[in-house]
């Protein structure tokens, strides 16, 4: 009985965490990123920081719970074989559930160029006593990092849909994964 | 294990995964929502916050009637994928019975999807509507308190319906989590 409610304790946080990120990011790219026109650009520079900031807590979360429910999910069901054992590379279920934890770690990485590298250079303030030259250097710096920050985003969403879609192939095909 | 899979699971993993988007989409459209825009909302003037809200409760409703509603498809889908519902007689086959756990959990995750659908519909004709009252020239003071105070109730409406449909979200991916495992009912 225990055992059950583990497994079905590990599947909803996992299914939880999966729709947080990957519903998110749908709904930040469809909804709220072209919401933000409808007001003037100073507001929308605010509130898009706002957001943003949130957003990037919502989204290491939902990072973290996938990789922890997912790993209590792998050991309830008794499959860590094929994630920590010689089933890896010669079988199906193995290559897939690979596959995905190294598209996981695309989205970590990406996550962390995002909040550690591209977000401080959108977020900082610029000096008054600045030369024209120095405030266009740093103007074109932010709008650089603004379009590294969209493309990302883009490719993290392109990677999250790829994840969802091993992962159910996991669950519907009975073991096969979707390849090999 | 079955060997080949293209050709042979596509179609339930298909299906599958649009029934993961719909609730992707519906459940994380959901929580952001309510954990990243409503805090992030405090800081813009009201009458910006107004506009972004007029247009995202708009595109928002529509995505997520759309993610419901590929939900119940794709649901059917795998149900008849599996062969627990049938377009010959009997439609609805073992486990897919009252008598079964199975069963008794579809029921009650079929009647929480068509409340969540019907709150849905009530969030975005009449609710939605509500918050954005115009305020014209010619209308006298007592008319605009009325007004103000017409808002702050549909705001006070809003706020609850939103996180009803959440708490009715959280427990319609639990109850379809336990499916997996036979049901819980």
């Amino acid at each position: 009985m225990t055992s059950e409610l583990m497994k079905i304790a590990a599947a909803y946080l996992h299914v939880i965490g999966v729709a947080v990120y990957l519903g998110g990011a749908v709904i930040m790219e469809f909804v709220v990123g072209p919401a933000q026109k409808s007001i003037p650009p100073a507001q929308a520079m605010v509130l898009g920081q706002k957001v943003a900031d949130r957003f990037l807590v919502f989204a290491w979360s939902a990072l973290g719970l996938i990789l922890a429910s997912g790993l209590l999910r792998i050991f309830t069901i008794r499959v860590e074989s094929f994630l920590f054992g010689e089933n890896v590379f010669s079988t199906p279920y193995g290559k897939t559930l690979l596959t995905m934890v190294c598209l996981w770690g695309v989205l970590v990485v990406n996550g962390a160029i995002i909040t550690f590298v591209l977000r401080p250079k959108l977020s900082g303030r610029m000096a008054a006593q600045v030369s024209a030259g120095q405030a266009q250097s740093t103007q074109d710096a932010k709008l650089k990092a603004a379009k590294w920050t969209t493309w990302l985003t883009r490719v993290d969403l392109g990677v999250a849909f790829v994840i969802a879609l091993l992962g159910v192939s996991l669950a519907q095909t009975k073991g096969t994964g979707l390849w090999w | 294990m079955p060997a080949g899979v293209l050709g042979t699971e596509v179609a339930p993993t298909l299906l599958g995964f649009a029934h993961v988007l719909g609730w992707a989409v519906y459940i994380g459209g959901a929580v952001l929502m309510e954990v990243v825009w409503r805090p992030s909302q405090e800081h813009i003037p009201p009458a910006q916050v107004n506009v972004v809200c007029s247009f995202m409760g708009r595109r928002y409703r529509w995505i997520a009637l759309v993610a419901l509603a590929v939900l119940f498809l794709s649901g059917v889908g795998l149900l008849l994928e599996s062969g627990h519902l049938s377009t010959t007689s009997p439609i609805f086959r073992p486990p897919l019975v009252l008598s079964n756990s199975y069963g008794r959990t579809m029921l009650a995750l079929t009647i929480l999807w068509a409340f969540l659908f019907g709150l849905l519909l009530m969030l975005g004709v009449v609710a939605h509507p509500a918050l954005h009252v115009r305020m014209s020239t010619d209308m006298s003071n007592e008319e605009r308190r009325a007004a103000r105070a017409a808002v702050g109730q549909a705001i006070r409406r809003m706020d609850v319906l939103l996180r009803v449909e959440l708490a009715g979200a959280g427990l319609a991916a639990f109850l379809g989590t336990t499916l997996r495992f036979g049901g819980i009912l």
